[in-house]
């Protein structure tokens, strides 16, 4: 055992000593970023050697080789992380479900003055108005703009709410575009990480990049994750294999005719993509779901109110026609009115297109171009004093009808929609906000174990430093006796 | 539990989230003074809101048209009055022109008297209300009765212009589906298919009469004048009675409006006391997180101590 053999004991000491401040140095600039797993440099003294000389005896055998780093170890429980990515995954769902309740019901603003219910009501009373005083042009002039009033609020929430889809549709395809493209990025690392593995090296930076796409997959519709003996890592999502090894598996979005070409997700081999939790679940059942229930209610609302205001008003008699509508029936071959027999006065209100009933309803041209053809009369002759129609129209708003299958009057029907809406949204907000205290105590779990203490770091820093400072004072007796062997032996009395 | 600061500056962002949070949703109550902005917010009281509003603007409509109502069942009231009072003369006149007393001179200027009435009668049959007369059924808007004076020996008679049909009652409605018919047709004054149940027959029988001094025919129109009296005054009562039930349901809807605003106020307005002792208290709350988290972040890690 040779001086020199010790000095290079001390050397790799100062080697030791400066990685672990290298690694120290690593955690504390990454102390702040998000889905960093803090590394800890471990030492373990160095292999011993039994020693051959040409004089030895036992018992001073093996001697110790100072301090290696044997490896730099990355801090994880992974039993936190998938506890972690479930709870995570259900709450971006909660979330992503109520952002798009609370706009719809921004767009159907019931509690503001502008709600569908103020002016249903104003509608009906227009009716009652206007049986005081039947030939009066100005009762009939509001009666119109009530009318039209409400026509124009059933187009508009119909058409904002097939925008909200539409936009939907677009943050739907967004996702769907960054599932594949985690997916790529998960298959590149597949491929590094084992080739580090390889070299007998600890890929501890990729393996946190891993852990955020993982992290972030979750959010957006869940996975399933499996590790590899031989460091890769199988994603699947619903059952189907999102990445196996180095080769991805692509989502693709087709509009589909079956849903109003509203986007649906299938994988690239053509079998459906079910996501069960994340935003995506989220976002598709507020767009197949809560934004069609309401469409659905207006729609079906819209086709009752004209089916039975006009029933009625078809069978009065209008001030332009006081004996009723001369033939031919329709008037014009060519009418987009439908005329059911017999008929004493034109429709009130009109659907343009059968399939779209709440953004096609309005006011019929013949009442817009002519007052007079307002039917308030109910005996051929349409006396100014007769406003019996009219009384009959505007107790339609009491009267019952099966609308979307339960019985009810119409204002009430409408009411129940808001009301279910309403609850819904008062669902997801609390779930979020439930799910948002687990997913925050499971998060303060994996920091636990993750995370970066700077108090801590700054303790190993001085113990390290120390070490340092203690090598370096070993490395300098050591360099004083070499030099005492070397330059002073054998000089005597000089 | 290990503690980073990391998770320290998490939980600091979250709990001044919340707090500013709640702060806000306090001054929203407070300053638009309704309990919440959302149907979300409250669905139960939200949906009844709704429902009491339409009730509520139906109230309104309906005490529009009780009112409306009101005044045309007056005017109709004081018309048949005055009629009354026209055909009570004209029978007082009569029995005067029955008593043997009388001469023919007597019996003539009487019978001046009752065609004065007659013309009274029939202008009295002519009232208008608003611009649009009681009497006509539906024909709000034609004179329904017009005096033609026959030329002699034809006597005179009154056409009835108003309603073609039977009797045509105005409908107005008190309440869903409660109607009230406020007006009295026509034809019930003076109905030309049936003649001795007119007004104006009687009179113009009994005026006639009493001109050509015969007695018979007086007697004859003071039966046919008595007949119509009768007829005149129940209808006179039944008027009376319908005015009585839209008063009393006016007096109920407006008591019930009353009721409602009150309850839609509960269920909507903010109670502001509370609110804003809330408002204060959650100040305090906030002012506290803020606090805590700059003490608590800037407290400095070993790394400042270290030399």
């Amino acid at each position: 055992m040779s001086l020199l053999t010790t000095l290079n004991t001390a050397a790799r000491s100062l080697s030791a000593q400066t990685k672990v401040v290298e690694v120290i140095q690593h955690n504390v600039a990454n102390a702040n970023t998000p889905s960093f797993h803090r590394q800890q440099a471990v030492l373990k003294a160095g292999t011993p050697y039994g020693d051959i000389r040409f004089i030895s005896s036992t018992g001073e055998g093996q001697m110790g080789t100072g301090v290696v780093v044997e490896q730099i170890k990355r801090f994880n429980l992974q039993f936190f992380d998938g506890r972690y990515r479930l709870e995570l995954g259900a709450s971006k769902q909660w979330e992503a479900y109520q952002g798009v309740l609370q706009q719809v019901e921004a767009i159907l603003a019931e509690t503001s003055q502008d709600g569908l219910t103020n002016k249903l009501d104003a509608f009906w009373s227009g009716w009652q108005l206007l049986n005081s005083d039947p030939s009066s042009l100005a009762l009939r002039a509001d009666l119109r703009d009530r009318a039209v009033a409400l026509t124009n609020a059933f187009s508009r929430r119909a058409e904002q709410l097939q925008n909200s889809r539409a936009d939907l549709d677009l943050t739907i395809k967004d996702r769907v575009e960054e599932i594949n493209s985690i997916a790529r990025q998960l298959a590149e690392l597949n491929q590094e990480i084992p080739r580090v593995r390889a070299l007998d090296n600890e890929p501890n930076d990729l393996l946190d990049e891993r852990d955020r796409l993982l992290d972030r997959l979750s959010e957006i519709s869940g996975q399933q994750a499996f590790d590899q003996e031989n460091g890769e890592n199988i994603v699947s999502i619903g059952g189907h294999a999102l990445v196996v090894g180095t080769q991805t598996f692509e989502l693709v979005t087709t509009p589909d005719a079956a849903n109003e070409n509203l986007l649906r997700i299938d994988w690239a081999d053509g079998q459906p993509f079910t996501a069960t939790t994340g935003e995506l679940r989220g976002y598709l059942d507020a767009r197949d779901q809560a934004i069609t229930d309401q469409l659905d209610g207006l729609n079906q609302l819209a086709q009752v109110m004209n089916d039975q205001v006009n029933a009625l008003h078809q069978d009065g008699y209008s001030m332009a026609y006081p004996g009723g509508l001369p033939p031919p029936y329709p008037p014009d071959p060519a009418s987009p009115y439908t005329f059911p027999a017999p008929y004493n006065a034109y429709p009130f209100f009109t659907i343009d297109d059968p399939t779209d009933q709440a953004r096609s309803f309005r006011v019929s041209d013949y009442i817009m171009n002519d007052l007079e053809n307002i039917a308030a009369a109910e005996t051929a002759d349409s006396a100014p004093g007769d406003g019996n129609m009219a009384r009959q129209i505007s107790d339609l708003q009491v009267a019952q009808f099966v609308i979307g299958g339960d019985t009810t009057t119409m204002n009430q029907f409408y009411t129940g929609k808001i009301g279910t809406l309403a609850l819904e949204t008062q669902r997801a907000e609390r779930n979020f906000k439930d799910l948002g205290t687990i997913v925050r105590s499971l998060s303060d779990q994996r920091e636990a174990v993750n995370g970066v203490n700077l108090d801590e770091e700054a303790t190993n820093l001085m113990q390290s430093q120390k070490a340092y400072n203690a090598a370096a004072r070993v490395l300098t007796a050591i360099d004083e006796m070499i030099d005492r062997i070397i330059n002073s032996t054998g000089r005597v009395g000089i | 539990m290990r503690v980073t600061h990391h998770m320290m500056v998490e939980n600091q962002i979250y709990y001044s989230t919340e707090s500013l949070d709640k702060l806000n949703q306090l001054q929203e109550k407070v300053s638009s003074g309704k309990e919440y902005r959302w149907a979300s917010d409250n669905p139960s009281g939200a949906v009844a809101a709704l429902t009491i509003r339409s009730t509520l603007e139906k109230h309104e409509a309906y005490i529009d048209t009780g009112n409306t109502m009101d005044g045309w069942l007056t005017a109709t009231d004081s018309a048949l009055a005055s009629i009354e009072s026209m055909l009570g003369r004209a029978i007082n006149l009569t029995l005067d022109g029955i008593s043997d007393t009388m001469g023919t001179k007597e019996r003539i200027a009487l019978g001046k008297e009752i065609d004065i009435i007659l013309r009274q009668a029939v202008d009295a049959g002519n009232t208008k209300h608003q611009d649009e007369f009681l009497f006509a059924g539906f024909k709000t808007n034609t004179q329904p009765f017009t005096l033609v004076v026959g030329v002699p020996p034809a006597p005179d008679s009154v056409t009835y212009n108003g309603n073609a049909l039977t009797i045509e009652d105005i409908q107005r409605n008190i309440g869903p589906e409660q109607a009230i018919t406020v007006n009295v047709d026509g034809k019930i004054l003076h109905d030309p298919a049936n003649p001795t149940a007119s007004i104006f027959n009687a009179l113009i029988r009994t005026r006639d009469g009493l001109m050509a001094d015969d007695r018979a025919e007086i007697e004859a129109g003071l039966a046919d004048l008595k007949n119509v009296m009768e007829t005149i005054k129940n209808k006179h009562t039944e008027i009376g009675a319908r005015q009585r039930e839209v008063h009393a349901v006016l007096q109920g809807m407006e008591k019930t409006k009353i009721e409602l605003q009150g309850l839609l106020s509960k269920k909507e307005d903010t109670n502001m006391v509370e609110a804003i002792s809330n408002l204060r208290q959650q100040e305090t709350v906030y002012k506290t997180v803020l606090e805590v988290g700059s003490r608590t972040l800037s407290t400095m890690s070993l790394f400042d101590y270290m030399r």
